[in-house]
């Protein structure tokens, strides 16, 4: 049984807040020079009233209506957020009765950043591999733009919300199935590098710092601490997923790392060493959509026939946690397989 | 083991071509949070052009007591591979 994933749709919302919109807003911030280092032109906001389950919706329905898949035959959702609509109950439980889904699928929300969509193929696959579920719906939804208070102009500037669907089933009938490759890390000293301290039981209460870019209710990120974690994480993690795997890194043909902001990819790929034709840039119209980012570099390099059948691909995510995940897929399926002839 | 007077020069250099000031204009008593364009940015830039320039592993708490344009050389210097 090999797992594959069959579908990807995004959603953004609302219109896009491009560089020039901000400048207007904050005309002291040099925003040629963060569009220039970050990569990012465009980033696109929930509405007010806009949710994580509003958005994880209208990606799910997407792959609905283009006819990827059945509500019916979907049994099991994953949910990746770290801003579900309620501390209770599950987001993904609410997304069940508002896609119409079988009351016999299971679902769960789980909490994790920038390396939630790696996390999200493993337990996907691990769902599918052991037979509990044949067809799970992966989605990815956040809303960080209302964690970051409106003068945190480094996160202002980065950050996007988004959600992605990802459809994953189980085929059987391979010669060959492909070999689950997984790579995870976490560090949780650096927890504190990005990191928003109220809203959950340990601090519950709200501060009236309203607008400082310090107040606890909202996002925290020490950018340097997060650089120099990727620099040393990522590129340990690839070598350790391709020792795992036996293969070398020219057998990769694409390499899709968390699209956290242009500066970061550029030295993340020269300290690996990765020709630029088969690394993916892929945030500047949409920005650091946290889980979302990879599945949308994927749904975009698929759309623009940068993946063909038996492509062999790794993803890396990397960061809030700290937390890190990598794994390999023979395009279109989960794991390492031998290039059938 | 110091940095020589030659290498020092070639720092302060580094560091004006970083920040796009005129050469000569930085010096190494002067103190960082003066230094023009020394951001969040700048930071992450002199972290890359440490480990490109220096091979040299600076650490974030190690730039936050930085005073001085020298300290910033002496963090560069003692972070260096071939130092350890």
């Amino acid at each position: 049984m090999r797992t594959e994933i069959q579908a990807i749709a995004s959603y953004l919302p609302g219109a896009p807040v491009s560089n020039a919109d901000l400048a207007r807003d904050f005309p002291d911030w040099s925003l040629d020079r963060i569009a220039e280092k970050t990569g990012i032109s465009e980033r696109h906001l929930a509405a007010p009233e806009e949710c994580a389950s509003d958005m994880a919706v209208a990606a799910a329905q997407k792959l609905l209506l283009n006819g990827a898949v059945d509500a019916c035959e979907i049994d099991f959702i994953l949910l990746c957020t770290q801003s579900p609509d309620y501390l209770l109950p599950t987001t993904a439980c609410l997304l069940q009765d508002r896609l119409g889904l079988p009351k016999s699928a299971g679902a769960l929300d789980f909490n994790l950043g920038c390396s939630g969509y790696v996390y999200g193929l493993g337990l996907a696959q691990g769902l599918i591999g052991t037979g509990q579920a044949s067809c799970v719906l992966l989605l990815t939804a956040e809303t960080y733009s209302k964690l970051i208070a409106p003068d945190d102009r480094s996160s202002v500037t980065i950050f996007g919300d988004a959600a992605t669907a990802t459809l994953l089933r189980g085929v059987s009938g391979a010669q060959v199935d492909p070999r689950p490759i997984y790579v995870y890390g976490t560090d949780g000293s650096g927890a504190k590098h990005l990191i928003v301290r109220r809203g959950g039981m340990r601090e519950r209460g709200s501060t009236s710092t309203e607008g400082s870019a310090r107040a606890d209710e909202y996002l925290y990120m020490n950018g340097p601490e997060i650089f120099h974690f990727a620099l040393k994480v990522v590129p340990a993690c690839v070598r350790e997923l391709l020792q795992k795997a036996g293969r070398k890194m020219e057998e990769i043909d694409l390499f899709v790392l968390h699209q956290a902001n242009r500066y970061m990819l550029d030295n993340l790929r020269t300290k690996l060493k990765i020709p630029e034709e088969k690394f993916l840039v892929s945030m500047a119209d949409c920005g650091n959509t946290v889980s979302g980012t990879i599945p949308i570099a994927l749904e975009r390099a698929h759309a623009a026939g940068r993946l063909r059948i038996g492509d062999r691909v790794v993803l890396v995510g990397f960061g809030v946690g700290l937390s890190w995940g990598a794994t390999m897929l023979t395009w279109p399926a989960l794991g390492d397989a031998p290039i059938e002839p | 083991m110091q940095m020589d007077h030659l290498s020092r020069e070639k720092f302060y250099n580094n560091l004006e071509q970083m920040l796009a000031q005129p050469s000569g204009s930085i010096h190494g008593a002067q103190e960082v949070r003066t230094l023009e364009g020394w951001d969040s940015l700048a930071i992450l830039e002199f972290m890359t052009m440490a480990s490109v320039e220096y091979d040299s592993d600076v650490e974030p708490t190690d730039l936050e007591e930085c005073n001085t344009v020298d300290d910033l050389a002496n963090v560069v210097f003692a972070s260096r591979s071939s130092s350890k």
